[in-house]
């Protein structure tokens, strides 16, 4: 990659904010792999992608968040977009760009880091001693090879033993939703497929996937790791999961919800870390 | 309006994308995929035959997941 395009947006997407540690894990690599990061998402940054049902006000949406990676770009010379939700991403392929002018590439966070991997394998000293099954959709592969990179990036890891899990339709679990019966199939499939393996470790790479097998950390002996989690392990850095925790009983300290809205804590997000797992 | 079995086939549309490359008309430019998607937001908007499933939720939850987890700095300077 040419000198220069190394300053890049890490477009985060809206619903990672559930997940704050693998926000700051991901920016981490990215910066250790060589990139100037700067970090945006949430409904400042949305893609539309939710408002289906409002296609003008999506398209104000749109049109507001390529204006602002195109002033990053002309301004700032991030010239490219590295996105981590998948919806993001194709949302921005299929649609934004195709219809606004924009002034960046973009990339999936898995090929920039794939891209550097020998940089980043420098830096994986720890051995990981885990068992681990990869969680799999085979939805996003039309515009990312996402799996494949994910792979390459985790065999670099000492130690780890690293298995394929069952490839899953759509394109993360939130895809899986609206279809009856079929999120619980693919997180059955998937635990019957680490059982079978005697994996101790379920690896997601989509943070809606992880939002929901996270409520089945310790079903069986199986853990719940992110992918930027375990490279984290591997570099001998701490990789806290807070969201899991929640949806495994815990809660968030009483002053951290006093900041956030105790109200709104209750009303909103209670219901979704209290609510049955999907297996 | 649309035939039911196709509003029922784009409906439960899953973006695994294997319409795109078993498209018999993808050589010459077709993305089956997007044009379910097309399909999709016409069922939604134009002839209503899918009902919307607006979550007027979904904004505020981030945003006070942020709130949880967030610094005052990352909120400044992400959001």
């Amino acid at each position: 990659m040419a000198l220069g395009s190394d300053r890049v947006t890490f477009w985060f997407g809206c619903n990672m904010l559930r997940h704050a540690e693998m926000i700051r894990l991901t920016i981490m690599l990215l910066e250790r792999a060589g990139y100037d990061v700067r970090t945006v998402g949430g409904p400042g940054y949305c893609c539309g992608t939710a408002h289906d049902h409002q296609p003008r006000a999506a398209s104000n949406m749109a049109a507001r968040t390529v204006g602002r990676f195109n002033e990053a770009a002309e301004k700032e010379g991030r010239g490219t977009v590295v996105t981590w939700c998948p919806s993001c991403h194709m949302h921005m392929s299929d649609i934004m760009s195709p219809s606004n002018v924009t002034a960046f590439e973009i990339a999936h966070v898995t090929e920039l880091l794939a891209e550097r991997a020998d940089r980043l394998a420098g830096l994986l000293q720890v051995p990981v001693q885990r068992s681990v099954l990869l969680h799999r959709h085979v939805g996003f592969a039309t515009h990312v090879a996402v799996n494949d990179r994910v792979v390459g990036l985790l065999s670099r890891i000492p130690g780890l033993q690293l298995r394929q899990g069952p490839a899953h339709p759509g394109h993360m679990c939130s895809a899986l939703a609206a279809l009856p019966g079929a999120l619980g199939r693919a997180a059955r499939e998937t635990w019957d497929g680490a059982s079978a393996a005697d994996c101790d470790t379920v690896c997601t790479i989509f943070h809606s996937c992880h939002r929901e097998l996270a409520a089945l950390e310790g079903r069986g002996g199986i853990a719940v790791r992110n992918w930027v989690h375990l490279l984290a392990e591997a570099m001998g850095l701490a990789a806290s999961d807070a969201y899991l925790g929640w949806r495994t009983g815990g809660a968030p300290d009483i002053a951290a919800i006093e900041r956030a809205d105790e109200s709104r804590y209750h009303a909103l997000i209670e219901p979704e870390i209290r609510k049955p797992p999907p297996l | 309006m649309a035939p039911a079995a196709t509003v029922a086939w784009v409906k439960s549309c899953a973006k695994s994308g294997l319409c795109v490359a078993a498209c018999p008309q993808k050589d010459a430019g077709l993305d089956a995929m997007l044009l379910v998607r097309i399909a999709k937001q016409r069922a939604l908007n134009d002839t209503q035959q899918i009902p919307t499933k607006h979550d007027p939720t979904l904004f505020p939850r981030v945003k006070i997941f942020a709130r949880l987890q967030l610094t005052d700095e990352e909120l400044d300077t992400w959001l």
